[in-house]
């Protein structure tokens, strides 16, 4: 079942002095499934923020609808949903205690599981002190935990991992995957694509506020590549830039990494050897999420 | 709504700048107060000896001192601090994080409203405790003739309230539009001194434009200024006696009734802006 479906949603900011006017985000549509981890990426300045600030309600959209438990009524939607949006915002003169107290109350949820929560963070020994006295770190773990306060269905998280340390991200990717198999639906955005390949279920690229990609990870890591060399690399170049079957490659490390379309690796190798270019070496090779996304956005 | 009070209580009663804010208004009334209650209860502004704090005509008396008054310093105290309560949620942006966490933005609003009735009436009660508390002890048992409250005093009472909130609906809209604590601070005092007071006083300099400058006696602090004064209410007792005070209007030129009606419209209107200014508006 979709749990969050977008559709068409576009967002344009209007400089109230110059009228001048930026499509932050440009008719962007998708969904997503019920248990998926749902890593939503792209360049600084694509578009993420305010597509998840309009999931919440907090920027009002120009354009598009949005359906989140298959309702459009996204004021009861929140109280099902634990998200942060871009900074830890908290009181700062009030204790992580009182701050997940005030979250405790808005979702009208008992005040045991702020106890609870605080420990799953490992923010226990430091519930006393003020928000403002905490490092950065601390900070986002305590994000971290008023999202996951009330046991919702769906987290929405912006850039989690932002500002911790090797550790601190590795107990980020333990919870979030521990939220996956209890079934939970994540949606994450993120710049740390190794981050996003080991944790997420699904993704979705944007780029200037247009969708460029969307699938699952394993579909979008195991795209057809083929590693080449032949003794004469140039012709070899040109041999596969003739080939209908090549949609692009680039030349990397004394090898020429060819994507193909629908052929396999012994159509292309067939296909060379009748232009006369025999190869020296043809494998495949796996992209890394990385790789995939650096050229689905430059 | 209960839950909505309880957020408000735990973030304002644990805030060192709601305490302060109250110190320094105790501070300054307390010691007038005492000063006034160890001259038999007479105040004095201006080397003009006035009428004594002593229930029942402290109730006024306490409204409108030119400018040394309660109604006057809660026109003070109350904007800041709701500036500064309002403003901060943009600043931490915590209005996001409430919404996030599952308020709609009319509980935000609500919440927001509750918070400046929470102000009200926190002044309203030192209002009532110091007046009742000094008043009380200065009464005069050989010639008791009034009542502790009368009627004229429970409808200043409520002219006060009033106000109160009116002055705190002010500056949550000023909170709101500036979405920052100094702004808010800053255009209040700016609207209220530049724009309500200077600003009428320069056109009356000129003849032609005197009748423009009329319009501005309807705008709110004006009102709301003008609807605690006392002697619009105790005609008798203490017209005659606030006469003796140099610039003090014992005769209103805007009758009650106007002034209340105004006063009630601005209720509404300024609670309208600032929550379609919420709706509106990206948090
Ligand atoms: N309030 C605003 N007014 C005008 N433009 C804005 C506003 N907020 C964001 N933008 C613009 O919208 C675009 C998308 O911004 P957004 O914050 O959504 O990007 P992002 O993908 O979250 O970037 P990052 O990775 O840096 O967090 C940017 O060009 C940004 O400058
Ligand atoms: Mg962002």
């Amino acid at each position: 079942m979709a749990i969050i479906e977008v559709f068409n949603l576009t967002k344009v900011y209007t400089n109230p002095l110059t009228r001048k006017q930026k499509r932050a985000v440009d008719g962007i549509s998708f969904s997503v499934e019920q248990g998926q981890i749902f890593g939503f990426l792209g360049p600084n300045g694509s578009g993420k923020t305010t597509t998840i600030g309009m999931l919440l309600d907090i920027i009002n959209r120009t354009d598009g609808e949005i359906k989140l438990f298959g309702e459009t009524n996204l004021n009861a939607a929140r109280k099902r949903i634990g998200a942060t949006l871009e900074t830890p915002n908290f009181y700062p003169y009030l204790s992580g205690y009182d701050n997940l107290k005030i979250v405790a109350k808005i979702k009208g949820i008992g005040e045991e599981r702020v106890q609870e929560i605080l420990g799953i963070v490992k923010l226990s020994s430091r519930q006393k002190d003020a928000f403002k006295a905490y490092s950065l770190g601390m900070k986002q773990r305590l994000s971290l935990a008023s999202a996951m306060l009330s046991d919702p269905d769906i987290i929405i998280l912006d850039e989690p991992a932002n500002g911790l340390d090797p550790e601190g991200i590795r107990e980020i990717r333990e919870i979030i995957k521990g939220l996956g198999r209890q079934g939970k639906t994540v949606f994450l955005s993120s710049h740390l694509l190794d981050e996003v390949e080991q944790t997420c279920t699904h993704v979705a690229v944007i780029k200037d506020g247009k969708l460029v990609k969307q699938g699952s990870v394993a579909e979008l890591t195991s795209r057809n590549i083929a590693r080449l060399q032949a003794d004469d690399m140039d012709l070899l170049r040109t041999v596969l830039r003739s080939y209908g079957g090549v949609l692009s490659n680039e030349t990397r490390d004394g090898a020429v990494f060819a994507a193909l379309g629908e052929g396999t690796l012994s159509d292309l190798n067939r296909y060379l050897a009748s232009q006369g270019v025999y190869v020296s070496h043809l494998s495949e090779a796996r992209q890394s999420l990385e790789e995939v996304f650096l050229e689905l956005t430059s | 709504m209960i839950a909505l009070l309880q957020i408000e209580l735990i973030k304002t009663l644990k805030r060192r700048a709601f305490w302060v804010s109250l110190g320094l208004f105790l501070l300054f009334f307390l010691p007038l107060m005492i000063a006034a209650f160890g001259r038999g209860g007479s105040i004095e502004i201006n080397n003009q000896k006035l009428v004594s704090i002593a229930l029942p005509q402290g109730w006024g008396l306490m409204l409108d001192l030119q400018g040394l008054d309660i109604a006057s310093m809660s026109r003070l105290f109350l904007p800041v601090m709701v500036c500064i309560f309002i403003g901060s949620e943009f600043v931490f942006k915590t209005s996001r994080q409430n919404i996030i966490d599952g308020l709609s933005r009319e509980q935000f609003f609500l919440a927001k409203v509750i918070y400046v009735l929470f102000m009200a009436v926190i002044f309203f009660v030192l209002y009532l405790v110091l007046v009742f508390t000094f008043g009380y002890l200065l009464i005069d048992r050989s010639q008791i003739t009034d009542a502790i409250v009368r009627g004229v005093d429970v409808q200043m009472m409520g002219a006060f309230f009033v106000m109160l909130i009116g002055t705190g609906l002010l500056a949550m809209l000023f909170g709101i539009a500036s979405r920052n604590t100094g702004t808010a601070i800053g255009l209040f005092f700016f609207y209220s001194t530049v724009v309500e007071q200077i600003a009428p006083n320069l056109l009356r300099l000129k003849e032609s434009l005197r009748p423009i400058a009329e319009y501005f006696n309807y705008l709110p602090i004006h009102i709301f200024r003008e609807i605690v004064k006392p002697g619009r209410y105790d005609t008798e007792a203490l017209s005659a006696k606030f006469a003796q005070m140099q610039g003090a209007s014992a005769t209103p030129d805007m009758t009650t009734q106007t002034v209340w009606i105004c006063a009630l419209v601005y209720l509404v209107v300024l609670s309208g802006a600032s929550y379609l200014l919420l709706k509106k508006t990206d948090l």
